[in-house]
C-alpha cells in the first residue's frame, strides 16, 4: 500500500480529524473503508488479544475483524467507554480492521490543515509511535500511521 | 559583557543569557501530545512552530516543582527552541549590575552559577544541558525500538 502521506512533511488533501484521549489526530481518508458508531452490539471482547493490541473482535459485514485501541499504544488516557467509541474501518495488509477513536471532528478542506515540523527535541521519544504532525485551527494534531498500530505480523481475532 | 534575561517561577529566580532568549509569550495555550519525554509538559504553537514546554526541575531531577505561570519564556538551544514557564518576568540586566558566583556542579548540572541582583538570587540556566537531557530522553537501542512494534 502506498504510504498515505507520500512526500515527507506534506499534508494529504483529504484527512479525517478525530480526537483520542484529548489529543487531536489526523488520518488520511485513503485508509478508510467505513465509519461506524453505535457499535456496542458489534463488539465481542472474548476475542481480545492484548499482546497484539487487539481489544475486541468487531463484527463488520458479517465478518469478525480486529478492533485496535490506539489510545493504549500511544499511552493516552481516554474517558470514553470502548462501546461508545467510533470505529474507523481501515484497509489493511491482511484485510479490514477497526481503529477505535473517541470522537469524529470532521473532514475539513485540505488547505485548512498545515504541515508542522516535529520539534527535534521530541523526535527520539516519539519514534515508533508517530513521526508527523499537522496544524488544524492552530492545534497540533498527530498524524496517525495505521501500520504502526496493526501490522502484517498480527493475527486476526 | 553578558546580559541576562531574568524571570521567576514560584520562589525560584532564573537567569538565561540574552542571546538564548527568543521571546516571552503570555497566556499561551499549551497542548498535550502522546509520548512526550519526562519533563515536557506539552507544546505551544507560535508562528506555525511547535515548541516543547519543559519543567526544568523534572527534566533533571525527576521531581516537579511546577507552579502556575502566566508567561512562557522561549529559549534557543543547540537542539532547537524550547519554552520554560515563568510566573513573572524581571527584564534584562547586564552582568555588571550584579555579581556571579559559580554553581555547584554536583548539585545541579543545569545551573552554571548564580546571578545576584538587587538582593535576589537567580539560577543561571544551562539551556543546552537541559535540551541535551531532553533530546536523549526516550532513547532506546534499535532492538528496543523494534520491541515497541512487537507490542502491537
Amino acid at each position: 500500500m502506498t504510504p498515505p502521506w507520500g512526500v515527507m512533511g506534506s499534508v494529504h488533501l483529504r484527512n479525517l480529524v478525530t480526537r483520542i484521549g484529548g489529543v487531536g489526530c489526523l488520518l488520511d481518508l485513503d485508509w478508510v473503508v467505513e465509519i461506524r458508531d453505535e457499535i456496542a452490539e458489534l463488539l465481542d471482547f472474548r476475542h481480545a488479544e492484548p499482546n497484539h493490541g487487539i481489544i475486541a473482535a468487531f463484527n463488520f459485514r458479517q465478518t469478525w475483524i480486529p478492533a485496535i485501541d490506539p489510545a493504549l499504544f500511544l499511552g493516552l488516557d481516554s474517558d470514553v467507554a470502548f462501546k461508545n467509541k467510533t470505529a474507523l474501518i481501515l484497509k489493511g495488509f491482511e484485510g479490514n480492521w477497526a481503529l477505535m477513536v473517541d470522537q469524529m471532528l470532521g473532514i475539513p478542506p485540505g488547505e485548512r490543515i498545515a504541515p508542522c515540523e516535529m520539534p527535534p527535541l521530541l523526535r527520539t521519544a516519539t519514534r515508533g509511535f508517530y513521526s508527523r504532525l499537522g496544524l488544524f485551527h492552530g492545534e497540533p494534531m498527530v498524524v496517525l500511521e495505521p501500520e504502526l498500530f496493526y501490522g502484517p505480523s498480527v493475527a486476526c481475532a | 559583557m553578558i546580559r541576562f534575561g531574568l524571570f521567576r517561577l514560584g520562589r525560584s529566580g532564573f537567569a538565561v543569557p540574552l542571546f538564548q532568549l527568543r521571546k516571552v509569550l503570555r497566556d499561551q495555550r499549551i497542548f498535550s501530545l502522546p509520548k512526550l519525554p519526562d519533563g515536557v509538559i506539552g507544546v505551544l504553537v507560535t508562528e506555525s512552530l511547535l515548541v516543547p514546554v519543559i519543567d526544568p526541575q523534572k527534566v533533571v531531577a525527576g521531581a516537579s516543582a511546577l507552579e502556575p505561570a502566566d508567561y512562557l519564556v522561549l529559549l534557543e538551544s543547540e537542539y532547537g527552541t524550547l519554552a520554560v514557564p515563568a510566573g513573572l518576568t524581571c527584564g534584562v540586566v547586564s552582568e555588571q549590575k550584579g555579581t556571579i558566583t559559580p554553581g555547584d556542579e554536583t548539585a545541579n548540572s543545569w545551573v552554571t552559577g548564580q546571578f545576584h541582583y538587587q538582593d535576589s538570587v537567580f539560577q543561571i540556566l544551562d539551556i543546552d544541558f537541559l535540551a541535551s537531557v531532553l533530546a536523549q530522553s526516550g532513547f532506546k537501542p534499535e532492538a528496543d525500538a523494534d520491541g515497541a512494534r512487537r507490542h502491537q
